[in-house]
């Protein structure tokens, strides 16, 4: 009866943390394996998209759909390896890469000034035009010193949030 | 018994634990089935001369029936070794205008508060034993039902709130403001019903002790009836009640402020933690509303730095 995380022995948490590169204790790793069985209600072993829409603070994020994409029919490994990015123990790089992961929708490893303005509408919805967004936009890539139509690519990335205090941290609850 | 009997072959040390356990097991079974068959007997060999006998004493049968309602929740409780503490003045019925609001994690919450005072609780109908149990038993502590699925149901029962307080006979009422059972480590939204009354306010913490057993009850998981059985064959049911200071809406607050501030004083007590969700988040998804406004403070923001340029 809620014993589940007995199941997890010590040396399947060893390969877990070896796949997310240690990023989690072993104390942290039960704790996610409890909330992953309690997110996998149908008992298959992974995730489903309507499972992760059952955690309200996720459906009603904005960037919710883009996430799924990402997200949906991970497995136990695969969950933690993703949510690896949200560690104190993750490095700068990781993070960015994560956030770099987000933008980049159809994975081509390439952000155009459409996939940043497709991110922006997700974020903005209706409350803003446009005309507006586009706006921003090229206020914001300006600033950073490149163009409309210049190609981001993960260095980009890394020099534009390499120094920009970025903080990304969850804490996972132990018990 | 399988894992049992492998046990007994594999080891001698280990052969003496498990007939141990075992009959352990069927004590603890033939115990609570006692308990409760006596509990049933008693009250039911005195509730229905009661009922049907003292009609034309209402006071009376009132009183009667009120004192055997506490009885049977008491034998109840036996039956899962309750172990509850109460702290605090107990309630009681008092010609002041009074609502008495408490956390939710099971039904059993309602046996535990209803042995100490009978209680006239507001409860969703249920199917089954429960609802024969609803309509038949509870109905003369004055309890009162709804449908959640029909709105018109709303406007009436708001009245029959109204109407039970005004009467200083009547039992005192008995609200779960959360409107569903939640794990008891969290607090949800309180529904502002109870605050629109007019009354006082009189906060209830319950917190349960999941040494021996998990007293939430998972509606989507268990029936009651399971819900009561795993209960039963527990060793313990262990919780602490508070009854806390009686509370009244502050000039100028409003119902929903109220509302939110006498959840304050039950989550610190009971030591949950407060959420800001609707507790029929659990049945379904959260409306869009919420996802743009998220986007309507984004974009502000946005738009503001856009003018400061």
């Amino acid at each position: 009866m809620g014993n589940t995380s007995s199941m997890l022995t010590q040396y399947d948490i060893e390969e877990v943390q070896e796949h997310c590169n240690n990023t989690f204790s072993q104390q942290e790793i039960v704790s996610l394996y409890q909330r992953f069985c309690q997110l996998d209600r149908s008992g298959g072993g992974f995730i489903s998209a309507d499972e992760f829409l059952s955690v309200p603070e996720f459906a009603v994020n904005p960037l919710s759909q883009r996430l799924l994409r990402m997200l949906d029919g991970l497995n136990f490994k695969e969950f933690v390896a993703f949510l690896s990015a949200f560690s104190s123990r993750a490095t700068l790089q990781q993070k960015i890469e994560f956030i770099f992961r987000v933008y980049d929708l159809d994975c081509n490893g390439k952000v155009t000034f459409n996939d940043v303005l497709d991110m922006l509408r997700d974020l903005t919805g209706s409350y803003i035009s446009e005309q507006q967004r586009q706006q921003v936009l090229t206020h914001v890539l300006e600033e950073a010193g490149y163009t409309k139509d210049s190609v981001l690519v993960l260095a980009d990335f890394e020099k534009i949030l390499g120094n920009s205090g970025l903080k990304m941290e969850v804490e996972v609850p132990v018990d | 018994m399988s894992r049992i009997l492998l046990l007994v072959v594999s080891n001698r040390f280990l052969q003496n634990l498990g007939i141990g356990m075992y009959i352990c097991f069927h004590f603890g079974v033939a115990g609570w089935v006692l308990v409760l068959t006596i509990g049933w007997i008693i009250f039911l060999s005195a509730f229905i001369p009661v009922h049907f006998l003292l009609r034309g004493h209402e006071k009376w049968r009132k009183k009667m029936e009120r004192y055997l309602v506490e009885l049977i929740c008491s034998f109840f409780v036996a039956s899962w070794t309750g172990v509850v503490k109460y702290h605090g003045p107990r309630p009681s019925i008092r010609p002041r205008q009074q609502v008495f609001v408490a956390n939710h994690t099971s039904m059993i919450d309602f046996i535990v508060l209803e042995q100490m005072t009978a209680f006239a609780v507001i409860m969703q109908k249920h199917p089954g034993w429960v609802g024969l149990l609803q309509s038949t038993i509870l109905e003369s502590v004055g309890c009162i039902w709804f449908n959640r699925s029909e709105a018109k149901d709303r406007e009436i029962l708001a009245r029959k709130l109204r109407d039970h307080i005004q009467v200083p006979d009547n039992n005192p009422l008995l609200i779960f403001p959360e409107g569903t059972c939640v794990n008891n480590h969290y607090t949800v939204m309180f529904k502002k019903g109870a605050f629109e009354l007019g009354c006082t306010v009189c906060p209830i913490a319950i917190k349960y002790n999941k040494i021996f057993v998990d007293a939430f009850w998972n509606s989507k998981k268990q029936s009651f009836t399971m819900h009561l059985l795993r209960l039963m064959t527990s060793w313990a049911v262990v919780c602490d009640v508070w009854y806390l200071e009686p509370q009244t809406l502050k000039p100028g607050e409003t119902s929903i402020e109220f509302a939110e501030r006498v959840r304050d004083i039950i989550s610190v007590r009971a030591g949950l933690r407060k959420v800001p969700w609707d507790g029929y988040l659990k049945h379904s998804r959260p409306s869009p509303k919420h996802t743009e406004q998220k986007q309507r403070i984004f974009a502000e923001s946005v738009l503001r730095r856009l003018e400061e340029k």
